[in-house]
Formats: structure tokens, C-alpha cells, sequence
């Protein structure tokens, strides 16, 4: 991608999981504002791609970087990255994650690591390895991807609600850490969105727009919310289903 | 990559196929595709082919809409390169700023770029700069083989002439080149005037044709006797914005109207009423770019309008000579059919495409709504009748109902076509069910 001078980096927005439906809206959102770019993710080709996009869509500059969550160096590689790229102020979105079928790991229970280390250990190690540099320049936003999966964890979706509460759970206490050194971190809830993780899953299921989440995410991030959820209604939903009594929950199917 | 079995149909939702489908989210998942997939696929955007195009039963369908990233823009001379999925009113809503439009747009903007070159579709402005086709500077296509080829007017003149226009059946578009059209302005100033019968509005066609940027003329179907043909003309040229020209929020059809009121009341009602806005000198007005092409796709959903049973399109053009008498006979064929159409669109044609199987040719373009009842198919094979008898030829992208006879008859370089399908898929992968039903691959017995 274009080498950019380091000074046009700065307040630059960071994406882990740059491929994903959310992350490539969000992406497109920092674009129009003229937003330095790095994507980070698996297929370094294709975020390319992307980058070339970016650019066209007004980011001053775009560069890639290979990020795969499983690799346990990858969260102190990319930190390294980033130091030596952002001297300035820069922002970071945490969008890597996977669904898995509930039904594939009962019958492979293994499966649930890889999930789980994706969603929730791979995130949680980043969130800790960037915290530093981002504490250091006494500033920046941090946006985490979640799930309403995770507000109340269901049978039917256990692995993948699991790793998700294990990540809702982390905020927390990183959140008030990085409070103290003015970086923000919010945590998005989107309920299901009609990206590449959702198709083809039942129908019926009513899919908000990834752009109209990325755009409302965008704006919570600005202001530095601590949890977003998308759309708003998800936030009165599930502190229903949250306030339900164990017995009653799980004798719900869904 | 998931897959999910779906039942899909074209924009008018008359017939429906179940498909095998997938939507790559990135570059490497489409190149894959035809390494493993076994059997007939094709590729498919936002859905706005009216009839069978976009739909392939019991193939796999590869949903194109979100590969749809811009890649290379060069603003000397306004080469535009992008994914196929990339949607025309995008490229519009993006490239408007910087003095840039697109030079060819359909009536909706929900039209990816990929479908645009299958379709070779044309504009409200075709006279002045033909069909999408002639704007494609190259375009990079998926074939059977697995392999991407470039294909330009230069140096592969019959493989690009078997994809403009060519539905989809040579491979699936990954990337195409645009020229866009500069000193793009953000608006249209039109002038709309009322006319009396068929001769007034082919007059007035005819007068504006050389010098008009943009004309088309809605025309009430179910006007007869002394009035058949009666209509709006709307004449355009690139304005700016007088004022700040916001597109409003698209709306949902508030209401299907339910199926006990008869179209005919309802038709009646809308083109009594609709006309009544224009004063009797004509008027001239400033209106978005988005209002001007896309105007139905401010209300979402309006296709739903016809009811569950849908409806086909029935669009032709009839070269010039033919044009009066052809148009006169099929009005007065849908009026006394009772077929239900409520307005019929008439624009004019300037010259052939680039595509052996190009709609557009030089002359006068009709298109119909014909809602899916009882007495459709009589109506549509009338139409088509009339069409061959003037010469003329149905559009493939809005067709459901052709016959295999009448395409080779309206189509003289299908025969070329042939020998570049056999070149470029010679087992047949790529399919639909408009090819199935037009037998569109098989040699004439």
C-alpha cells in the first residue's frame, strides 16, 4: 500500500479483522473522515483490496498488516507494529471472531477452544498488549466487537455466547484502567447482523444492516460510550432476558 | 464459505427457483468457487432483472454485492475501476463531489456494475452516448477454467462483444473499468409537458430527439380510442442545484392494495390523478439527479405492488420506420386485452451495442407492466408477434416470456455468441433459466 509519511498517521484507526462485514463498514466510515488506516487480518491480499477502496473513499493513507489471531505471537508482533508506525495518538477496532455451529462442536467439543481463543483469549491478549502504547500517548479510542450473545449466555449458542461474556467481561476492568490515561473503550452489542458470519443461518432472523451498525458505532466511539448496543432496542431486550430467573431462561428455546 | 439453499426470482417475482447460494465476502472465496462446485452457476447482484436472468434452479448462485470495493480511479481521464458488486448509485453518490458521473444509468440505482455489463443497459440519454457497454474500458472475468481473463474491445474483441450484453453466460465479472462521464452536475433541470395521443408524442420525441440530453415519456396504457398513447414527456438537461437537493429517505409502499380492488380502478385513479400536477403549458422544474433516474426507488418494495402473484416486463425496440404503427398496435392490444397494464414507458434508441447480444438498436423503446394473470402469456406472445413483425427485439434483462424462436429471429449475431460460449465455456457452466428456457446455447435444428 502507499508508504505514508509518519505525521499523516496520526489519530490513525487500527482494524483487527479488517475483512469482516462490520470491520469493512466501520473502515469506510473512518475513510470519509479522513482517517489514516491500518487493516489487519489474515488475507493480507485481499485487504489490500480494501485499502485501495479506503483510499479512493478520501483515507489519507491505508497500509496492511498480516494479523492472525490464533498465532499466539501475533498480539505482541502487532503491538510492536503499531508502536514503531504511530508515534501519535491512534485508535483501534477489535473485529475478528467466529460463530461455529453449536451442533459441529457438540459432536467435536475440541472445536471450542479455537473459538474461544479466537473471540476471547486472542481479543483480550491484544486489548492488554496495545493498552500500554495507547496509555502511553494519553489518549485514543478502543472499540471492542461483542455480542448480545454474550449479555446471557444460551444453550444453543454456548461457545461462541461464552466467549463473548469472557469479553464483555474483560471490558470492564480494562475500560476503567484506560480511563485513568484518557483512552475510551467501548464495547459494541450488536444483535445479528447481515454480514458473512450470519448468511445462510435461519431464515426469519431479522439482520440489521452492517453499515448502519458501523455508522452508529462510529458515532459512539466519538463520544467515547462505554456499550453500544445495535440496534438501540437490543439494550431493553436483553436487560429483559438478563432479569429473567435461571429456570425460566433455560427453559426458553431459542 | 456457507451456502444456503433459497428461493429466489427476478425483480417482477413471477417465477420462482431454488438456488444454491453463496456470498463471498472477499476476492479468494469467488476464485475458489469454480475449482469445487460441480454443475450450473451464475452470478447475481441486487436482483432488478424483472424476469428468469439472475436465477439458475438447482445451480449456485454467487451473490455478488459484497465484493464491491473501488480500486483505481484516474481523475484525467476519468477511468473508473472497480469490484462488479459495486452499485451504480454508489459510484454516483461517491464521484458526484468531484465532477464525476456515471455516463449510463437505468431507472433504478440498486444496479451493480456487473449486472450493468451483462445487460448492456441503457439510459434516458442513450441518442447521446449509447449503452453502458460502450463506457467498459475492460473487465476482468472469472471463467470456467478457474482462470481471470482481461478482456478489452482490442485485443479480445469477440470475448468482450460475448460479455456486454451477454447475461452473465460467459463467466462471472470480477472488476471492470469504467469511463466516467466529467463536469457531472448535481441535478437535472426538467421540463415536462403533457401530450395529447401517440402522434403528438412521437413528434415531440422526434423534435427533441438531436438536441435534448435526456428525454423519456411515461405514457397512460390504458388510455384508448382518441387519447391511446396519451402522455408525460419529461425532457432533461445536467443543472446545478438551485438549492440543497436532499434525496428523501426511501419509503416502504405503505400498503399492498388489497387484491379485492381491481388494478383497473386503481390504474384509472393514478393516471387520472397523476397528470393533474402538470399544468397545461408544461412545467419546468430542478430536481436531484436520484429523482430524475431513480424515481421508484424512493418507495422500497414497490414491486410488491402487483400483488403476490407478481408481474412481468415486457420491454422491445422497433427501429424507427415501424416504430408508430408498431407502438399503436401494441397499446391497443394491452387496452383491449384488459391485461391490467397501467403505464407504459417510451424512450428512443440511438445505435446498436458493443455486445452480440446488445438490446439496443436505433429506434423507439417501449416498456410494459403486465401484472401475472390468466390471460399474461396471450398478451406477452401478442406482443412479441408485433415486435418481429416490425423488426424489432425484446430486452433480455426485464424478459420472462420469449420464445426460443423469436430470440435467434431478433438477435442475428446469437450465431456468434455461440461460437464464443464454445470457445469460453464450452461444457455449459454458466447458466440460468433464462437461458434454459431461450435455449440460448443450442444451434438451431
Amino acid at each position: 500500500m502507499s508508504e505514508p509519511s509518519l505525521p499523516a498517521l496520526d489519530d490513525a484507526w487500527a482494524i483487527f479483522g479488517a475483512s469482516s462485514g462490520l470491520a469493512r463498514e466501520f473502515a469506510r466510515h473512518a475513510a470519509r473522515h479522513n482517517r489514516p488506516l491500518i487493516l489487519a487480518g489474515r488475507d493480507v491480499e485481499d485487504l489490500e483490496l480494501d485499502g485501495r477502496d479506503l483510499v479512493l473513499r478520501a483515507a489519507p493513507a491505508v497500509r496492511t498488516m498480516k494479523f492472525d489471531a490464533l498465532d499466539p505471537a501475533a498480539a505482541a508482533q502487532a503491538a510492536g507494529t503499531l508502536d514503531a508506525a504511530l508515534p501519535g495518538r491512534f485508535n483501534v477496532l477489535i473485529a475478528f471472531g467466529v460463530l461455529g455451529s453449536q451442533a459441529e462442536i457438540e459432536a467435536d467439543p475440541a472445536l471450542a477452544q479455537e473459538i474461544i481463543s479466537t473471540n476471547a483469549g486472542a481479543a483480550i491478549a491484544l486489548m492488554l498488549a496495545l493498552a500500554p502504547l495507547m496509555e502511553r500517548r494519553q489518549g485514543g479510542r478502543l472499540v471492542v466487537v461483542g455480542s448480545v450473545a454474550g449479555d446471557r449466555v444460551r444453550a444453543s449458542n454456548l461457545v461462541y455466547g461464552a466467549s463473548k461474556a469472557a469479553l464483555a467481561g474483560a471490558c470492564g476492568p480494562l475500560r476503567a484502567r484506560l480511563a485513568r490515561s484518557n483512552v475510551t473503550l467501548t464495547l459494541s452489542k450488536p444483535g445479528p447482523l447481515d454480514t458473512a458470519m450470519t448468511f445462510g443461518l435461519a431464515r426469519g432472523l431479522p439482520l440489521a444492516s452492517a453499515a448502519d451498525c458501523a455508522r452508529d458505532l462510529w458515532q459512539a466511539a466519538q463520544t467515547g460510550k462505554p456499550v453500544r448496543y445495535f440496534p438501540a432496542i437490543w439494550r431493553w431486550i436483553m436487560l429483559v432476558i438478563r432479569l429473567l430467573p435461571g429456570p425460566v431462561f433455560h427453559r426458553l428455546k431459542f | 464459505m456457507a451456502e444456503v439453499l433459497r428461493s429466489l426470482s427476478g425483480f417482477g417475482g413471477v417465477r420462482h427457483s431454488l438456488c444454491h447460494v453463496v456470498r463471498p465476502q472477499r476476492r479468494a472465496q469467488l476464485l475458489h468457487l469454480l475449482q469445487g462446485e460441480a454443475g450450473p452457476l451464475l452470478a447475481r447482484g441486487f436482483g432488478r432483472a424483472y424476469g428468469d436472468a439472475a436465477q439458475i434452479e438447482s445451480g449456485h448462485v454467487i451473490d455478488m454485492t459484497r465484493l464491491d470495493r473501488l480500486l483505481d480511479f484516474d481523475a484525467e481521464t476519468g477511468v473508473l475501476a472497480c469490484e462488479a458488486g459495486m452499485r451504480l448509485a454508489e459510484i454516483d453518490r461517491l464521484f458526484l463531489p468531484r465532477g464525476f458521473c456515471l455516463p449510463v444509468v437505468p431507472g433504478t440505482g440498486w444496479v451493480s456494475i456487473g449486472g450493468a455489463i451483462a445487460a448492456d443497459l441503457h439510459g434516458k440519454n442513450h441518442d447521446r452516448v449509447g449503452s453502458f457497454g460502450d463506457h467498459v474500458q475492460w473487465l476482468d472475468l472469472l471463467t470456467a477454467d478457474g482462470n481471470v481473463r482481461r478482456l478489452d474491445p482490442i485485443a479480445t474483441p469477440a470475448l468482450f462483444a460475448a460479455t456486454i450484453g451477454g447475461m452473465g453466460l460467459t463467466g462471472i465479472i470480477v472488476q471492470a473499468a469504467v469511463k466516467l462521464q466529467a463536469d457531472a452536475r448535481p441535478a437535472i433541470a426538467v421540463r415536462e409537458r403533457k401530450l395529447t395521443d401517440l402522434d403528438a408524442l412521437l413528434l415531440a420525441l422526434q423534435a427533441h430527439r438531436p438536441i435534448a440530453t435526456y428525454s423519456v415519456a411515461w405514457v397512460d396504457a390504458m388510455a384508448r380510442g382518441k387519447s391511446l398513447g396519451r402522455s408525460i414527456l419529461e425532457i432533461g438537461e445536467p443543472a446545478e442545484a438551485r438549492s440543497t437537493l436532499k434525496a428523501a429517505p426511501a419509503r416502504r409502499l405503505p400498503l399492498k392494495p388489497p387484491e379485492f380492488v381491481p388494478l383497473k380502478w386503481i390504474g384509472k385513479g393514478f393516471n387520472a390523478a397523476w397528470p393533474a400536477r402538470i399544468p397545461a403549458a408544461g412545467r419546468d422544474r430542478v430536481v436531484s439527479r436520484e429523482r430524475f433516474f431513480y424515481p421508484l426507488d424512493a418507495v422500497a418494495g414497490w414491486n410488491r405492488f402487483y400483488g403476490k402473484r407478481g408481474f412481468h416486463q415486457f420491454q422491445c425496440v422497433l427501429p424507427d420506420e415501424r416504430a408508430a404503427d408498431g407502438l399503436r398496435r401494441m397499446l391497443e392490444l394491452t387496452v383491449r386485452s384488459r391485461a391490467g397494464c397501467l403505464l407504459a414507458v417510451l424512450k428512443t434508441l440511438g445505435s446498436a451495442g458493443r455486445g452480440y447480444l446488445s438490446f439496443a438498436m436505433r429506434g423507439h423503446t417501449l416498456a410494459l407492466d403486465i401484472p401475472a394473470r390468466a390471460d399474461a402469456p396471450e398478451v406477452l406472445a401478442a406482443l412479441e408477434r408485433i415486435t418481429l413483425d416490425c423488426g424489432g427485439r425484446v430486452y433480455l434483462a426485464k424478459d420472462s416470456a420469449l420464445s426460443p424462436e423469436a430470440l435467434a429471429a431478433m438477435y442475428p449475431e446469437l450465431e456468434r455468441q455461440r461460437i464464443a460460449w464454445a470457445e469460453i465455456d464450452p461444457q455449459g457452466r454458466f447458466q440460468s433459466d433464462l437461458s434454459r428456457r431461450l435455449q440460448i446455447r443450442e444451434t438451431a435444428p
